[in-house]
């Protein structure tokens, strides 16, 4: 009887040895292994890397911070803090995370470029290929004009085992981007051919654009002239008659002025990533009860580009209502008139007395209400939904006569399409009832074209993120710039931001930028 | 691989086991030829219930009643009995022709014969050969906490509670210190293992200290090591109260407590406040504040103390009531508890019933079956932010301010620059409270198969269903910033299954002593989350009905989450120990451990210890030592696992879902469509953390057994250590590191307890103290010299080196602030982070060392980022010291506990000092005009001044009174006990620290920086006890 009961509880120890299941998996999420496989998910991987450029990228205001702060179009309202140190190139623009982002981005387009192989080759399958490889290159377009050449260079999706990136130089930089662009090109389809639900995707235009623009930031103005003649001859943009348009979110749309776009909207998925938040930050005045922050500030240089010269009518040029908001103006910022601001926002005790506009193009207007004498609050911060211009075909206007005005060595050369430099700032001027260039200023030489093309780009793309891609270009960065006194603490140094330190930390194949 | 399925028992497992009891109740016997009675008492010649009484080389006998009195039938006149009682002297009488035997058992003040529960099994407290340390619960009963925990603070020597005032919070504890990185490295993965009645758990809000009838700690690795994967940082074995046999007691405890904060950080007033301020905005905004007059833009007739106005006295009260019985083959014991606790800032709220029935029935001979249950329902609300609010808010603001919309008063631009909230209106408009259910059940079943074989099976459950809901108004409660209105909920389900076989035999062969245990445990663990929140929704002018269905929000305004995880374990252990003519004993245990968080190739880890013991007082050599009682030494050598990192780690995932996802929009109207990309990259190779540890040990017993003390030793490593290591961001990863077992740490150090007891007539005392230091330090760091505590070069306070303690501060060395004489002697083109200092800046030393702190030689005339060096001591001793006394009706409990040799960095000063929207400290004097020897007051955080430096860094031992007790037994002749009690709690305390509490502890890697925690409490607290 003894040893049935040990016999019983031996066995009975066997029988639920192993009650246990170990291989648990993850119910919360699927694993990349299963993911991949037909040409849905090439697309719904393609949107992941689209994604990015919302997040914090565009979206969360990072590069616009970086590009206003950076150049001489903003300062830093606060004479102090990081930013404003950010500002006058004393720290590091770390916190702002522009490498990470663009690496991410890198990262997310690669994957669909590197995965597409073994789903099949077709031509959506190319096609968003070529989507991917242009996202691509417009990160590495971003890193290079922050970072120089000498950053890493990713070419595929990498691992966590991978060998970190080797170190880049202008060429291999370069001659990635140029490639990708090149393969895409032919592989996107034109503006028009996309349905109207597909809004917002890389065309060919944009493509050929972005690298007309690498090569006017390598200065070779010839090839940047034969990628806008195409864009421009491709019948697929024009100029908004309103130019206000633009930046507001009830604009038209699609806009068939936006060559890329990163495309916000507030009815997306619970939860997203999808505010454009750039416009919290950039209020005129910390207003209590009003959720606005007062951090960046346009420089008086802008508002005084506008005060330069009025408009065929006699009255301020029509675009400084909608780049400043400021004394003269009539319109409303979140729904107070300037008068207003300068009561309830104590504009008189403004920390740096210069600074008496904010920015406009993009501000968020909608939602609040006035009740006697104060604000009634909003529940929440608003919304972010206005699309964010990356590549707009004004912009390729004017570099097109940029470039002209450097090959021929003088503006009066016309192009293939029959247009000269003058012709194309004359197009974007009279959008905005500016006299024509060809009439107010007749027979410009070369370095005065020049000279009045900076004011042109001043006035029409101010707040677009185009300006520190600019100075850069017209080695304006260096030291010589007078328009914004946070360059006076500009060194040889700040040519570069240095490679983030985390970076190097982990990363043996990249140094310091010189100077660092 | 698609196998999901939940726990199972088989079928036959039933089957199996109706067998095995059908078994054991077969087997009867019937004999007993001699009957004898008698009684049993102590040595005041009063009857000890529940003594037991054996009969020598047999498994009968029997226990005694309620009067001490006993009746057992033997089988011939030569049978012996042996007469026990926890805490007195075992004797042996033999029965001869007596029918009545009376005994009186004689006190032994400290059992070497106690039972100690070791995991899967007991021993005798002399067999034991780790490191494993009986707590007093007879001093855990004096506290007046309201958990487990933080009643066995100071107790242990090695065992560090952190404990804080918030109600219902649990302190912190560590076992041996931090060894332990964890996912985070936030030191969260250093909790050590609870055991409650056999079931494997963490100490918990809702178990009600009171039941506690035991604690074991077990230290070191080869104690620990049979709890295997879960007992890396030590294990704490906690047995509930039993019922007795004899007539039922009933117990009656309540007690009520007020509560206060001790200390205050004292701070600026109206007018210092602004004489500060106005130096900080003259060089940053000169015509803000720009008025030198005495009341600048500020209004000088506005004070509000905000301690004054936020803190308050809070009632804490506790009631409990037990009642047990038993008989020979049967006990129950039952207990109900009500804890309720205010807090003294804001409005948390700490309320516990919970109930517990623990019962055992002896069906036959060989078969025993039993249960442990406890239910319960815990209320708890947690400060809601108000604690920092009262420091940073400034004293120009106004308690409630008619002028704001929301009616409380905040900061604005001219006269009150903070961005802080309103505390009161925290405290009023924010409502947080979780309200959870908890079960924890345990049943066994112990079969003895023959004399020294007996086999037992456990299966456990523990649940916890919570649910959170937090809501708040609309108002403006700060600056800037506006608080919408808000509803939020959440229920998170958790519950585990535990399911243990183990057989087990023991036996005695002459001399020779040997037990073996065998064992299979399994267990599975699942927990669930669901929540919504809505931001908005509740502007209901006159009264808001707070329900997801009340609120007026759009769709677009609510946000919703839910998850699942599940998590199992498998172990095979066995435990083998002999022991020789009780002097030399050996055990060794061995366990083979499986987890579902590794993938299945490096799934399995084996865990070997050993450990030895020799009792030197045994052999003949030592007879002739006079004074020492009993001298054992003893070594153990343990290798542990460890899988505390977080489920699922080794496998890949796919970032791809609506919310929160990685979603783009198309289309001119922007429509929504769903993207996906690679999430956190997988490592399949993570596996077992490992701890391996030496320990020797001695126990000694002096003067009579009046004098007992414990030593230990001890010298370990952790290896295969989890911890993050960074990726180059080109690699575009969305986690910017991945986990690896890639870091080691060692730690050593000592322990020392002492207790002392004695009686002398009516008067008895005892004495105890402990003490204990443990050192840890930096091992190995894949890729990595050293650990920083921040990524933010600037800000670093703390940088681990390799071989170096961890945590060691490593800051500038502040050598006061800058005369004109010594800017004056300064080389020429010094700078301090490229800036040129001024009369009143901060002055640092130039030390000019590398990154691993070693100085680089000569001072390089600039100050940077190389001149900070290790300094301060981040490794304490910590003591605890007791006194209890008893005479006649009186009794008397006094504990002291503290550390010493200790620096903590104070980070409420640096907090309140560099923040330019806060109020500051009182004594804070910056240099303003020629006076003042704190560096001047400069706006924002950039200036070096502010940078953290040696100036923080403050004396941080500390003694305190924790606990006193004063008793009195009021004789009363319808009950068997009445007791009152007046007690205190944190009643002073010694120390030059002048944050606001010295008992704090950081995280793994900034274990002295002040964590800025809420304080513990000073309280004070009468109560009755009653037993009928």
């Amino acid at each position: 009887m003894k040893n049935i009961g040990l016999y019983l509880a031996i066995v009975s120890l066997v029988l639920l040895a192993s009650c246990m299941d170990l291989d648990q998996f993850n119910p919360n999420a699927p694993t990349v292994e299963s993911f991949w496989r037909t040409e849905a998910d090439l697309n719904t991987g393609l949107m992941g890397a689209y994604a990015q450029l919302q997040d914090d990228y565009y979206g969360g205001g990072d590069i616009n911070s970086v590009c206003l702060t950076m150049s001489d179009m903003g300062t830093v309202t606060r004479k102090s803090g990081e930013l404003y140190n950010v500002a006058r190139f004393i720290e590091e623009p770390w916190e702002f995370y522009w490498w990470q982002n663009s690496y991410k981005l890198i990262s997310r387009a690669y994957q669909v470029i590197d995965r597409s192989g073994s789903i099949g080759d077709n031509e959506n399958i190319r096609a968003m290929v070529g989507e991917a490889q242009f996202l691509v290159a417009l990160a590495y377009y971003n890193l290079i004009q922050m970072y120089g050449y000498h950053i890493a260079y990713v070419d595929r999706e990498l691992g966590a085992a991978d060998d970190p990136a080797p170190r880049g130089d202008s060429l291999s930089i370069t001659g990635l981007m140029e490639s990708l662009l090149l393969e895409a090109i032919p592989v996107l389809p034109l503006a028009s051919e996309y349905p109207l639900d597909q809004y917002g995707r890389v065309t060919r235009g944009a493509a050929q654009s972005l690298l007309g623009k690498l090569y006017m930031q390598t200065h070779q103005y010839d090839l940047a002239s034969e990628q806008f003649s195409t864009v421009i001859g491709s019948g697929q943009y024009i100029l908004l008659d309103n130019f206000a348009e633009n930046f507001i979110n009830d604009g038209v749309n699609p806009n068939e002025e936006a060559i890329f776009l990163v495309n916000f909207t507030l009815n997306g998925p619970q939860g997203e990533d999808d505010e454009n938040s750039r416009h919290r930050s950039y209020g005129i005045r910390e207003m209590a009860g009003m959720g606005i922050f007062s951090d960046i500030a346009p420089t008086p240089f802008i508002f005084e580009s506008f005060l330069s010269e009025r408009d065929a009518d006699g009255n301020f040029d029509p675009r400084m209502d909608i780049t400043l908001f400021n004394d003269s103006t009539s319109r409303l910022f979140y729904n107070l008139t300037y008068e207003e601001w300068r009561y309830f926002g104590k504009l008189d005790l403004l920390y740096d007395k210069r600074i008496t506009t904010s920015f406009m193009k993009y501000s968020e207007q909608e939602g609040f209400a006035l009740s006697g004498d104060s604000v009634v609050a909003p529940e929440k911060f608003k919304i972010g939904q206005t699309d964010f211009l990356v590549i707009r075909y004004a912009d390729i206007l004017l570099l097109q006569a940029e470039a002209l005005n450097e090959i021929h060595n003088g503006p009066d050369a016309a192009d293939e399409l029959g247009n000269t430099a003058y012709d194309y700032v004359d197009m974007v001027r009279e959008r905005s009832n500016m006299f024509p260039l060809s009439v107010a200023k007749p027979g410009l030489s070369r370095s005065e074209f020049l000279t009045q093309l900076q004011h042109e780009r001043v006035v029409e793309l101010a707040e677009e993120c185009v300006r520190y891609f600019d100075l850069r270009r017209w080695g304006l960065y260096d030291n010589n710039n007078t328009n914004d006194t946070d360059f006076e603490t500009w060194t040889f140094e700040d040519r570069w931001a240095n490679i983030p330190l985390a970076e190097r930390e982990v990363n043996p194949n990249l140094t310091s930028n010189p100077g660092y | 691989m698609e196998k999901l399925t939940p726990f199972k028992i088989p079928r036959n497992f039933f089957l199996t086991f109706l067998l095995i009891l059908l078994a054991g109740l077969q087997i009867q016997s019937a004999y007993g030829q001699v009957s004898i009675s008698g009684k049993v008492s102590d040595e005041n010649n009063n009857g000890l219930p529940g003594a037991s009484i054996a009969i020598k080389g047999t498994t009968e006998g029997t226990i005694t009643d309620g009067n001490g009195t006993y009746s057992l039938e033997v089988q011939d006149t030569g049978a012996v009995l042996v007469f026990t009682f926890i805490g007195y002297i075992t004797q042996e009488v033999t029965v001869g022709n007596l029918t009545e035997l009376n005994v009186q058992l004689t006190p032994e003040y400290v059992s070497l014969d106690q039972v100690v529960v070791v995991g899967y099994g007991t021993q005798r407290k002399k067999d034991i050969t780790g490191s494993i340390a009986i707590a007093d619960t007879e001093i855990m009963e004096k506290s007046e906490s309201t958990n487990i925990t933080n009643r066995l603070q100071g107790l242990v020597p090695g065992v560090k509670v952190i404990s804080n005032g918030e109600p219902g919070s649990i302190g912190r504890i560590r076992i041996r210190g931090n060894v332990f990185t964890g996912v985070d490295g936030s030191g969260e993965a250093n909790q050590p293992l609870f055991v409650i009645d056999g079931v494997l758990t963490n100490d918990n809000r809702f178990l009600n200290p009171n039941d506690i009838e035991s604690v074991q700690v077990l230290k070191d690795a080869s104690s620990s090591a049979i709890y295997g994967s879960r007992a890396a940082n030590g294990v704490i074995i906690i047995t509930t109260k039993k019922g007795k046999a004899g007539k039922p007691v009933i117990n009656l405890n309540s007690s009520f407590g007020l509560q206060q904060i001790p200390d205050q950080i004292e701070l600026a007033n109206t007018e210092q406040w602004a004489r500060i301020n106005r130096a900080i905005y003259a060089d940053a905004t000169p015509d803000l504040y720009a008025d030198t007059s005495a009341t600048g833009l500020y209004d000088p007739t506005r004070y509000t103390d905000w301690q004054k106005e936020m803190t308050r006295t809070a009632p804490v009260r506790d009631l409990n009531l037990s009642v047990s019985g038993g008989s020979e083959n049967s006990n129950v014991y039952f207990s109900f508890n009500n804890t309720r606790q205010e807090g003294v800032i804001g409005d948390p709220l700490f309320e516990r019933y919970n109930g517990r029935i623990n019962s055992e029935i002896k069906l036959g001979d060989r078969l025993t079956i039993g249960e442990s249950l406890t239910v319960g329902k815990t209320i708890l609300s947690e400060e809601s932010g108000p604690l920092y609010a009262v420091y940073e808010m400034l004293p120009v603001v106004p308690v409630y301010d008619e002028n704001n919309p929301s009616g409380y008063g905040y900061g604005d631009d001219t006269r009150a620059r903070t961005y802080a909230s309103n505390p009161k209106a925290l405290e009023e408009l924010i409502f947080n409270q979780t309200t959870a259910h908890h079960l924890l059940g345990n049943a066994f079943l112990n079969f003895k198969i023959f004399e020294g074989l007996e086999y037992e099976l456990n299966a456990s459950y523990n649940m916890q269903l919570s649910h959170t809901k937090e809501y708040n108004e609309k108002g403006q409660i700060a600056w800037v910033t506006i608080l919408p209105s808000g509803l939020s909920e959440e229920d998170d389900e958790f519950y585990s299954y535990f399911i243990e076989h183990k057989i087990q035999y023991q036996n005695t062969f002459g001399k020779h002593a040997i037990s073996a245990m065998a064992s299979y445990v399994g267990q599975e663990e699942h927990g669930r989350v669901h929540g919504t929140s809505i931001t908005g929704g509740y502007t209901f002018e006159g009264q808001n009905y707070w329900e997801i269905d009340a609120s007026t929000a759009p769709l677009t305004s609510y946000s919703h989450t839910g998850n699942e995880n599940t998590y199992a374990i498998e172990s095979y252990l066995g435990r083998v120990t002999y022991g020789y003519d009780e002097k030399y004993l050996l055990n060794m245990m061995v366990r083979h451990d499986g987890s579902s968080r590794f993938a299945e190739d490096v799934r399995w880890g084996t865990f070997p210890s050993i450990s030895g013991g020799w009792v030197l007082s045994s052999e003949n050599f030592f007879a002739s030592v006079p004074v020492v009682n009993f001298f054992k030494i003893r070594a153990g050598y343990g290798l542990v696992g460890n899988a505390t990192g977080a489920d699922y780690v080794y496998q890949s995932e796919l970032i791809l879902r609506s919310i929160g996802g990685v979603n783009y929009n198309l289309g001119p109207a922007g429509n929504a469509v769903l993207g996906a990309t690679r999430g956190r990259l997988a490592n399949t190779y993570i596996q077992w953390e490992k701890l391996q540890e030496l320990n020797i040990g001695a126990d000694l017993r002096l003067f009579d057994s009046k004098l007992e003390i414990i030593f230990d030793y001890f010298n370990g490593r952790t290896y295969d250590l989890i911890y993050q290591r960074p990726l180059p961001q080109s690699v575009g990863a969305e986690q910017s590191s991945i986990i690896e077992n890639n870091a080691g740490i060692k730690r050593n150090g000592w322990e020392l307890s002492a207790i002392f007891r004695n009686r002398a007539g009516e008067f008895s005392y005892d004495i105890s103290g402990n003490i204990s230091y443990v050192k840890s330090s930096l091992n190995d760091l894949a890729n990595d010299p050293y650990i920083s505590d921040t990524n933010e070069a600037n800000f670093i306070k703390t940088r681990s080196f390799l071989n170096e303690p961890l945590g060691q501060y490593f800051l500038f060395e502040m050598d006061g602030i800058y005369s004109q004489e010594d800017i004056d002697a300064l080389p020429e083109g010094f700078t301090v982070y490229n800036q040129v200092p001024v009369v009143g800046d901060a002055q640092f030393i130039d030390h000019g060392s590398d990154p691993n702190g070693e100085f680089a030689g000569e001072p390089d005339g600039k100050i940077n980022e190389f001149d900070r060096i290790p300094v301060g001591n981040v490794y304490p001793m910590h003591y605890g010291i007791s006194f209890n006394a008893s005479y006649k009706s009186f009794d008397f409990t006094i504990f002291f506990q503290g550390v010493t040799k200790w620096d903590v960095y104070n980070s409420w000063y640096e907090y309140l000092i560099t923040n330019d929207f806060s109020n500051y400290p009182a004594d804070y004097n910056p240099y303003l005009d020629g006076e003042g020897n704190d560096p001047r007051a400069v706006f924002g955080f950039s200036h070096f001044s502010k940078l953290p430096s040696t100036r923080y860094l403050e004396n941080g031992a500390y003694f305190r009174l924790k606990n006193l007790q004063i008793g009195y037994n009021i004789p009363f002749k319808f009950v068997s006990k009445f007791r009152v009690f007046v007690s205190g709690q944190n009643l002073f305390t010694l120390t030059k620290y002048k944050g606001l509490d010295p008992e704090l502890e950081g995280s793994m890697f900034d274990p002295g920086v002040d964590p800025m925690a809420f304080p513990n409490l000073r309280t004070f607290s009468t109560g009755i006890s009653l037993t009928f």
